[in-house]
């Protein structure tokens, strides 16, 4: 199977706890933690969710039905419609990867404030 | 630093602003926007490669103005919370018009410094922030004297 745990560093044993009242205190501050951050996850989700959303109706119906009318139409010439349908991609693909790095820069943001927050508690624990 | 709340509001507002820029794009796209069905009818080639360029800016350029007119249409935000949305949105907005620059439409661009003076403007704004409003204010003064020039180049094409 070879190293599948190698990513995770050990915890040394001087650090190691077994003491269940321990074990307890962690995971109550841990809950008490993740219930504060719970508009912000919830957020989060619903900030993703919307994103995907909108993708996924960009390329299912937006850009075939905006492909199909543009083809359809007589006047206009081949390589006018072959720009356009490139651009008009391109250009909005450019916006969701634009718009995922604010999420993601959001998550990271919220992500390292509970790490440190989690750090305080482990140290008191 | 910023605050959690003026993060997540920061956050919100510059996803609301890409999406509805995107809400146009589809818009033109799919409802014969005047000015996109007015390139794609060029018959001159080098015409509508224009048109396009100039389509592209516009819509690039409108994600800043619909950011400065949504902080015009709230009185109540401090100086210091426009300095942070504004500064915020600039950030992130470089990055758009780095993908930009790597399109087919703005290749050979008819405006040479159409992009790089976009780009100079917003880092600038970036890296001096205690001039950020003279930097905004510069930037959309850019987008109008765009805007007359790829009138003017238009118009130039129309009369040959």
């Amino acid at each position: 199977m070879g190293d599948l745990f190698g990513q995770y560093t050990k915890v040394p044993p001087e650090y190691q706890q077994d003491n269940l009242e321990t074990l307890c205190q962690y995971e109550e501050h841990y809950m008490r933690l993740v219930r504060n951050y719970a508009g912000e996850i919830r957020e989060i989700q619903t900030m993703m969710e919307n994103l995907r959303k909108e993708r996924e109706r960009f390329y299912r119906k937006i850009l075939p039905e905006t492909e199909r009318k543009i083809q359809a139409d007589e006047v206009l010439s081949p390589e006018a419609k072959k720009q356009w349908i490139e651009e008009f991609r391109t250009n909005m693909e450019n916006s969701f990867r634009i718009s995922e790095e604010l999420i993601s820069h959001y998550v990271t943001s919220n992500l390292n404030e509970f790490k440190d927050k989690m750090k305080k508690i482990v140290d008191k624990v | 630093m910023f605050e959690e709340e003026n993060y997540r509001f920061c956050t919100r507002l510059s996803l609301q602003i890409m999406r509805e820029q995107r809400e146009c794009l589809c818009h033109d796209s799919t409802q014969h926007g005047v000015a996109l069905y007015t390139a794609l009818h060029e018959t001159n080639p080098q015409v509508r490669h224009l048109r396009f360029q100039y389509y592209l800016v516009d819509w690039f350029d409108n994600h800043w103005n619909n950011l400065r007119s949504l902080l015009d249409r709230h009185p109540e935000y401090t100086v210091d919370q426009k300095k942070q949305i504004t500064l915020f949105f600039a950030e992130r907005f470089v990055g758009l018009l780095d993908m930009m620059s790597e399109s087919v439409s703005m290749a050979d661009l008819c405006i040479p410094d159409l992009l790089s003076i976009r780009k100079t403007i917003l880092k600038k704004m970036i890296e001096t922030s205690e001039k950020w409003e003279k930097k905004s204010d510069e930037f959309c003064l850019q987008n109008k004297k765009c805007e007359e020039q790829f009138k003017a180049l238009i118009m130039q094409y129309d009369k040959q």
